[in-house]
C-alpha cells in the first residue's frame, strides 16, 4: 500500500515543494550575516553598529572611497590600497598552487590508490601523518628552508610550498579508491602501461574528484592567510587578506569601509565558483553515465 | 580535456609575464636605502620626508606590514630585518633584546647628542636595559630612541561637566574626588540599565597599583611580588572601580553603548560625543579630538543657519576640555605610568652607520617640532618640552591640556625590569587575570588573592627557571646578589 | 631492493608507482617531513629564538612541564569542547548534500519561468508592502528567501548550492569581525533576534552576553577552578561555535557529499525502489554506506582541523578570552612559541597533539576500512 500512495506525481509535488521550502528558508537564515555585510558597506560610519539591516541613508559612498573615486572625507586623502593588484595577486598565485597542486596530488593519489606496491599504506599513513603536526611549529623550520632557497619575498615563495599538498593527495585517493579496478585491469589485458592508464583511465573518471580539489585549492589559496603573512615584505607582493589586514590597520575604525573592500575581494571568487560549479555538475553526470 | 590543459598553461604563462612586468624596479640613485618598520600614521609621512631632506644620502621609508614583534624577530634572525627596528614597546624591547636584534648605541648617542641626559629621567629606564659587562659590573646601556613619550593624565570634558553641574576637577586630584566626582557625573538610561554618559574611563591599572605603594617585582627584580597585600589591595579596589563604584565601564556596559550618529565605538570617540566625562591618556588623543572639533564646528554652523534667532546655548555642541593630574590617595603619592614607543638600530643591518643618524634626529628640533605640532604626545628630548612649542596656533583651546601635559612628567614612574624574566611573561599573566577581574562582577577579595598567589608563583617559577636553565642569566643573578639583591623565592636546587 | 618486489611484474608496478610520487615526495620531503622530523627533535631541546639562549638537549623535560602545568589541561577541554559540534556539522553536511545533489530542475523550460515569476511578483509585492510600511528589514529578509526560491525554481540546486557554500569561502578578517556585531548583547543580531523571539512567546529571559560570558553547556560539570566555568547557559565557547557552523555546514564538505552521491550508481536506488523502500530508507540504507570513504575522510579531517583548530578566533575575537575559555592549543602554541619564544616547548604541545590526533585516526582508519570493506 505504502509503496504505492508515495509514488504519486501529487505526493512527489508536495514533498518538491517542502524541499523547494526548506531549502529556500535555510539559504535566508545562512545568508542573513551576509546579508548584513552587504548593508554594513552601504552604511554611513555613525549606523555601523545599528541593530537594522537596511541603512536608514543608503549611499555608495564608501564603495566609491575604496574604489579610490572619492576621497575619504575625514583625511580628505584617497584611502591607501590597491585593490585590483591585490585581486591580480592573489589569482595568481592561487592558479598556479592550484594547477600544480591537482597535478602533484593527482600522480601521487594514483600511486596509493591504483598500484598495489609493497608499504603502500604504510608510507600512506605517513603522508597523513604529517598533516596532524599542527603548521604553526613548521612555520620556522619551512621559513628557514625559504631563506635557504632564497625564495623569501617573491612569488615562488608562495606559489612553490603549497604545490605539494598531503590533503590533496588523501582527497584524491579516497576519490579514485571508489573507481571500480576492473577498469584499469581491462586496460591492461589491453597493454596499456600505467601512463596511458593513468592518462585514458583513470584521470577522465577522477574529474569530479579533481574539480572538487580544485575549487577547494583555489579558493583556500586565495583567501589564504597565515603563510603570505609571514612570507611577503613587499608592499607589491600582497594577497588580498594581507591587503586587508593592512587596510584594516590603518582604517580598522571605520568597519563599513573594511567590509566595502571585503566585499569586492569577493566578487572574483563568486564568479569563479559559480563557473567551476558548472563544471563539477558536467564532470558528475559523465562519470556517472560511464558508470550507469 | 588536452584543449583545457594547454589552455590553463597558457593563461599561467601570460599571466607570469604579467606579474614580472608589474614588479617595480628600485630607483638607482646611489641613495642608501633605510626601512623603518612602524605603523602608516599619517604623521610619519612629514617625518621620512623631512630625514630625507636632512640627510640627503638615504632614502628612508617606512614598512608597516613588517612591525610586528614576532616578524621582526624572525626576519632579523633569517638577516632580513629592517634597518631601523620601530615601534619598540615596553612589552617588546627585552624580546628585541634577548633575540640579540637591537644595537647598543650609549657611546655613539653621547657623541651624537642623543644620550640620556636628554631625556626626562622616568623615561631613562624604558630605553636601557642592564647589561653584565665583562669586568663583572652591571651597567644600563642605551638601546633605543624615543619616536615619542607619554606621561599619562586625565582630560575632561567640559560640557559634560557643565551639563551635570559638577565643578571641574582640582589639578591635584584626590581618589576620593575622582569617585565622586564620577559618581556625579554618571547619567543612567533607564530603558537599558546602561549608563547614557560615564563619569570617567580609562583607568591605568599600574596607577592604581602605585598608588597602593605596590610593586610587580622586588627592587633588584629578583622576585615577583605580586601576592604582596598592597597588591591585592590594588586589583581589589580596581575591581570596585567597575563594580561597586560605577567609575569605569564594565565589558557588558562598554557593548550597551549605542554609538548611533557618532564616530563608531572606543573611550575617544564617546568621550567626543559628550558620553564620557573624564578620560585618562596623553596629548595624543588630542589627534582624534581634533578631527571631532572639525565636524563638530560643522554641525554647529549648519544648525545656527538652520535655525537662526535661535538661543546660542542649544544645539550641537563643540567640545571643550581641560586637564588635570591623575588620582593619588588623599595623604599618599602620586605616581603615574610612564610610555615610550622608540626606535632602535638593527645590530645585523648593513647600514649600520646610516641608520644611527636616523636616531640623532629623532632628537633633533625638526622633528621634536613635528612631534609637538601634530600633538603626538611628546618629543623625547625634554628641550623641546614646554608649553610655547606644545601650542597650536590652529587649534585654541588646548591650553589646559597642554599644561596638564608638562606637569605629569613629574610624577611619571617606570615599571620595574627583571633581567632574570621577560616582562612580556610577566604582561601576559597579569593580563589574563585582569581580563578575569574586569569580566568577573562577583569576585571576592579571597579569590583575587589566590589568583594573584598562583600568578606570582608561576612567575617566580619561570625566574627559577631562567637562572638555572641559562648560563648567562645565571651570571646576572650572581652579580645581583653580589650588589646586595634578595635572593629568589624558590630553591635553586628544586627546580629542574 | 630486492625485497621491494617478486619478479618482473611487481617491479614493473613498484617502479611505476615509484615514479608517479617522485614529484610529490620531492616537495614533501622539503616542506613537510624535514620541518616535521625537526619539530620533533627540537620538541626535546631548549629551542628558542633568543640569541642569548644556547641550543641544549633537555631530553622530556618540555613534556613533563607541559603536563604539570594546569593551563594546558584547560586549553585541551576547550578545544575538545569546541570539537563536540564536529558530528553535528558532518549530519549537516551529508543532509544538505542529499537535498541539493539532484539538479532540482523542473523539466519544463515554461513552467520554470512562470513559476520563477510568480514568486517575483509575489515576492515584490510583499516585500514592497513592508518596505513602504517602514518595515525594511523583514522586506529585506523576506526579499532573500524569495529570491533563493526563485534562483532555485529557475537554475535549479546550483544557485542553492552557490548561496550555501559563500559563507564558507567569504570567511576572512571581515566576516570575523561582523560576527562580533553579530554577538553584542546589546545591539547585535543575535539577541535581536533572540529578544523578538520570546518576545512572541510572551517569555522574559536574560538574553545570553555571548562573547562577554564565561558560561557554557557544560557549565554544570564541576570542574576545577582553573577552567573559569561561568555555569550553565550560552557563552563565548557556544558563539564561536554557531559561528563556526554558519561557515561550516555549507562549506567544503557539503560538496564532498555532493560529489560522492552524485557517484553513487543508480541501478541502486532502482533496486531498492522494486523493494519499496522509502526516502528515509533509501537514504539510510543506501546513500549512507555508500558515502562511507567519504565521510572517512571528511572525518579524520575534521577531527585534524578540530584539534588544531580555533587560531584565528581567538587571535582576532576575542584574544583567548574571556578568562582564557575561548583559548584552544592552537593559539596555546601560538603564544608559546611566537610570543614567549619558547619554540621548543611549543613544539613539545604540538607533539602531543599530534598523539592524540593519530591516536584518534587510527581508530577511525580501522572502523572507516572496515565499513568500506562492507560496502564493496
Amino acid at each position: 500500500m505504502s509503496a504505492r500512495w508515495t509514488q504519486t506525481a501529487a505526493w512527489r509535488g508536495v514533498l518538491l515543494f517542502f524541499k523547494f521550502f526548506f531549502v529556500s528558508l535555510l539559504c535566508g537564515i545562512m545568508f542573513l550575516p551576509f546579508i548584513w555585510m552587504i548593508c554594513t558597506a552601504f552604511k554611513s560610519s555613525g549606523e555601523v553598529e545599528g541593530a537594522h539591516f537596511w541603512p536608514k541613508l543608503f549611499s555608495p559612498d564608501n564603495i566609491r572611497i575604496v574604489l579610490k573615486m572619492i576621497r575619504d572625507p575625514f583625511t580628505k586623502e584617497y584611502v591607501n590600497l590597491s585593490l585590483a593588484k591585490w585581486i591580480f595577486n592573489s589569482i595568481f598565485v592561487a592558479s598556479w598552487v592550484t594547477t600544480l597542486q591537482v597535478f602533484t596530488s593527482c600522480m601521487a593519489a594514483y600511486s596509493f590508490s591504483r598500484i598495489q606496491w609493497r608499504g603502500r599504506d604504510k608510507v600512506f599513513l605517513l603522508y597523513l601523518a604529517t598533516m596532524m603536526i599542527p603548521g604553526m611549529v613548521l612555520t620556522i623550520p619551512r621559513y628557514q628552508v625559504m631563506v635557504s632557497l632564497n625564495m623569501v619575498n617573491t612569488y615562488q615563495g608562495l606559489i612553490i610550498p603549497a604545490a605539494f599538498s598531503a590533503f590533496g593527495t588523501f582527497m584524491l585517493r579516497q576519490f579514485m579508491l571508489g573507481i571500480p579496478q576492473s577498469y584499469d585491469e581491462a586496460a591492461e589485458i589491453d597493454g596499456a602501461n600505467h601512463v596511458q592508464i593513468f592518462l585514458d583511465v583513470i584521470m577522465p573518471l577522477a574529474k569530479p574528484g579533481m574539480i572538487t580539489l580544485a575549487i577547494f585549492t583555489f579558493l583556500g589559496n586565495y583567501r589564504n592567510l597565515m603563510w603570505p603573512l609571514i612570507m611577503i615584505k613587499d608592499a607589491h607582493l600582497r594577497t588580498v587578506p594581507i591587503g586587508l589586514l593592512s587596510f584594516q590597520g590603518q582604517y580598522g575604525a571605520q568597519v563599513e569601509l573594511l567590509m566595502s573592500a571585503t566585499l569586492i575581494c569577493l566578487i572574483p571568487l563568486i564568479i569563479m565558483f559559480v563557473v567551476m560549479q558548472k563544471q563539477l555538475v558536467r564532470g558528475i553526470s559523465l562519470s556517472g553515465g560511464v558508470k550507469g | 580535456m588536452r584543449k583545457f590543459l594547454i589552455g590553463t598553461v597558457l593563461l599561467l604563462v601570460c599571466m607570469s609575464v604579467v606579474a614580472r612586468l608589474l614588479v617595480p624596479r628600485p630607483p638607482d640613485d646611489g641613495k642608501v636605502s633605510l626601512v623603518w618598520t612602524t605603523d602608516p600614521n599619517p604623521q610619519r609621512d612629514p617625518q621620512v620626508e623631512w630625514f630625507n631632506k636632512l640627510y640627503p644620502d638615504c632614502a628612508l621609508r617606512i614598512d608597516p606590514d613588517n612591525a610586528d614583534g614576532t616578524k621582526v624577530i624572525m626576519q632579523s634572525c633569517a638577516g632580513m630585518g629592517p634597518d631601523i627596528v620601530g615601534r619598540v614597546f615596553e612589552g617588546v624591547f627585552q624580546s628585541y633584546y634577548e633575540a640579540g636584534i637591537l644595537m647598543d648605541v650609549t657611546d655613539v648617542a653621547e657623541e651624537m647628542g642623543f644620550g640620556l641626559d636628554t631625556l626626562p629621567e622616568n623615561i631613562r629606564p624604558l630605553v636601557t636595559m642592564d647589561v653584565l659587562m665583562d669586568d663583572g659590573s652591571i651597567q644600563s646601556r642605551q638601546f633605543t630612541y624615543p619616536c615619542n613619550v607619554s606621561h599619562q593624565f586625565i582630560m575632561y570634558n567640559k560640557n559634560v561637566f557643565d551639563a551635570a553641574g559638577v565643578p571641574y576637577p582640582p589639578d591635584d586630584l584626590t581618589w576620593e574626588q575622582y569617585l565622586e566626582i564620577s559618581r556625579r557625573l554618571t547619567v543612567m538610561d533607564d530603558k537599558r540599565g546602561v549608563p547614557k554618559v560615564f563619569g570617567a574611563a580609562g583607568t591605568l591599572t599600574d596607577v592604581v597599583i602605585y598608588s597602593h605603594g605596590a610593586e610587580f617585582l622586588n627592587e633588584h627584580g629578583t622576585r615577583c611580588i605580586m601576592d604582596s597585600e598592597e597588591f591585592v589591595d590594588a586589583l581589589v579596589f580596581y575591581h570596585k572601580l567597575f563594580y561597586e563604584y560605577g567609575a569605569e565601564p564594565t565589558p557588558l556596559q562598554k557593548a550597551g553603548v549605542s554609538s548611533q550618529g557618532g564616530w563608531g565605538s572606543g573611550y575617544n570617540n564617546w568621550f567626543g560625543e559628550g558620553k564620557i566625562g573624564m578620560i585618562w591618556g596623553e596629548r595624543w588623543k588630542l589627534i582624534s579630538f581634533r578631527r571631532f572639533i572639525t565636524e563638530q564646528k560643522k554641525a554647529r554652523q549648519k544648525w545656527l543657519e538652520d535655525n537662526p534667532g535661535a538661543d546660542p546655548s542649544g544645539g550641537p555642541q563643540i567640545l571643550r576640555m581641560g586637564g588635570c593630574q591623575v588620582p593619588r590617595f588623599r595623604d599618599g603619592v602620586r605616581y603615574t605610568s610612564v610610555g615610550s614607543r622608540g626606535a632602535a638600530v638593527n645590530a645585523a643591518g648593513p647600514n649600520r652607520d646610516k641608520a644611527i643618524q636616523f636616531l640623532q634626529y629623532l632628537a633633533s628640533e625638526k622633528y621634536s617640532r613635528l612631534i609637538n605640532e601634530g600633538s603626538d604626545s611628546k618629543p623625547g628630548n625634554v628641550k623641546y618640552h614646554s608649553l610655547d612649542q606644545f601650542v597650536n596656533p590652529d587649534w585654541p583651546g588646548e591650553e589646559e591640556v597642554h599644561a596638564a601635559s608638562l606637569r605629569a612628567v613629574q610624577y611619571g614612574r617606570a615599571r620595574r625590569r627583571s633581567m632574570l624574566i621577560n616582562s612580556a611573561v610577566l604582561n601576559a599573566e597579569f593580563n589574563q587575570l585582569r581580563s578575569k577581574l574586569e569580566a568577573t562582577p562577583d569576585m571576592t577579595r579571597e579569590m583575587i588573592a589566590d589568583e594573584l598567589q598562583r600568578s606570582a608563583h608561576r612567575a617566580n617559577l619561570v625566574i627559577a627557571r631562567n637562572i638555572k636553565r641559562n648560563p648567562r642569566i645565571r651570571e646576572m643573578y650572581d652579580a645581583l646578589l653580589a650588589n646586595g639583591a634578595e635572593p629568589i623565592s624558590l630553591n635553586l636546587e628544586e627546580v629542574e | 631492493m630486492a625485497a621491494l618486489w617478486k619478479g618482473n611484474r611487481e617491479k614493473k608496478h613498484f617502479l611505476a608507482a615509484m615514479g608517479f610520487l617522485s614529484l610529490n615526495v620531492i616537495g614533501f620531503l622539503l616542506f613537510t617531513a624535514g620541518p616535521v622530523l625537526l619539530s620533533l627533535v627540537m620538541s626535546f631541546t631548549n629551542w628558542s629564538l633568543k640569541k642569548s639562549v644556547d641550543l641544549r638537549w633537555v631530553g622530556f623535560r618540555n613534556y613533563r612541564e607541559i603536563f604539570a602545568e594546569g593551563n594546558f589541561w584547560f586549553y585541551l577541554y576547550n578545544t575538545v569542547y569546541f570539537m563536540l559540534g564536529i558530528p553535528f556539522a558532518i549530519c549537516g553536511s551529508l543532509l544538505l548534500a542529499n537535498m541539493l545533489v539532484d539538479s532540482m530542475q523542473m523539466k519544463r523550460r515554461s513552467m520554470r519561468l512562470r513559476l520563477a515569476a510568480i514568486l517575483v511578483i509575489v515576492g515584490a509585492l510583499t516585500c514592497g508592502f513592508l518596505f513602504t510600511s517602514g518595515r525594511p528589514d523583514p522586506a529585506l529578509i523576506l526579499a532573500v528567501i524569495y529570491i533563493g526560491a526563485a534562483a532555485g525554481v529557475l537554475w535549479g540546486s546550483v544557485s542553492y548550492r552557490t548561496m550555501l557554500y559563500i559563507p564558507s569561502f567569504a570567511s576572512g578578517v571581515a566576516t570575523i569581525i561582523l560576527w562580533q556585531q553579530i554577538f553584542n548583547p546589546y545591539h547585535g543580531m543575535a539577541n535581536n533576534i533572540l529578544g523578538n523571539m520570546s518576545g512572541w512567546l510572551g517569555i522574559e529571559p536574560n538574553l545570553p552576553t555571548w562573547l562577554n560570558s564565561t558560561k557554557s553547556l557544560l557549565g554544570f560539570l564541576p570542574l576545577p577552578a582553573t577552567f573559569s566555568n561561568g555555569g550553565f547557559g550560552l557563552g563565548a565557547r557556544e558563539a564561536i561555535m554557531i559561528m563556526g557552523f554558519w561557515m561550516g555546514i555549507g562549506g567544503n564538505n557539503m560538496i564532498l557529499y555532493i560529489a560522492s552521491i552524485a557517484n553513487i550508481p543508480q541501478d541502486l536506488y532502482e533496486a531498492a525502489d522494486i523493494d519499496g523502500a522509502g526516502g528515509a530508507g533509501k537514504f539510510w540504507h543506501i546513500t549512507v554506506p555508500s558515502v562511507a570513504p567519504t565521510t572517512f575522510f571528511i572525518a579524520i579531517m575534521a577531527t585534524i582541523g578540530g584539534l588544531q583548530g580555533g587560531f584565528q578566533f581567538a587571535r582576532i575575537m576575542t584574544q583567548g578570552g574571556p578568562a582564557g575559555t575561548t583559548t584552544t592549543l592552537a593559539y596555546y602554541i601560538f603564544t608559546k612559541g611566537f610570543v614567549e619564544q619558547e619554540l621548543g616547548y611549543a613544539a613539545a604541545v604540538s607533539w602531543i597533539l599530534f598523539i592524540i590526533v593519530f591516536a584518534l585516526t587510527l581508530v577511525n582508519w580501522k572502523y572507516g576500512n572496515r565499513k568500506m570493506e562492507a560496502v564493496t
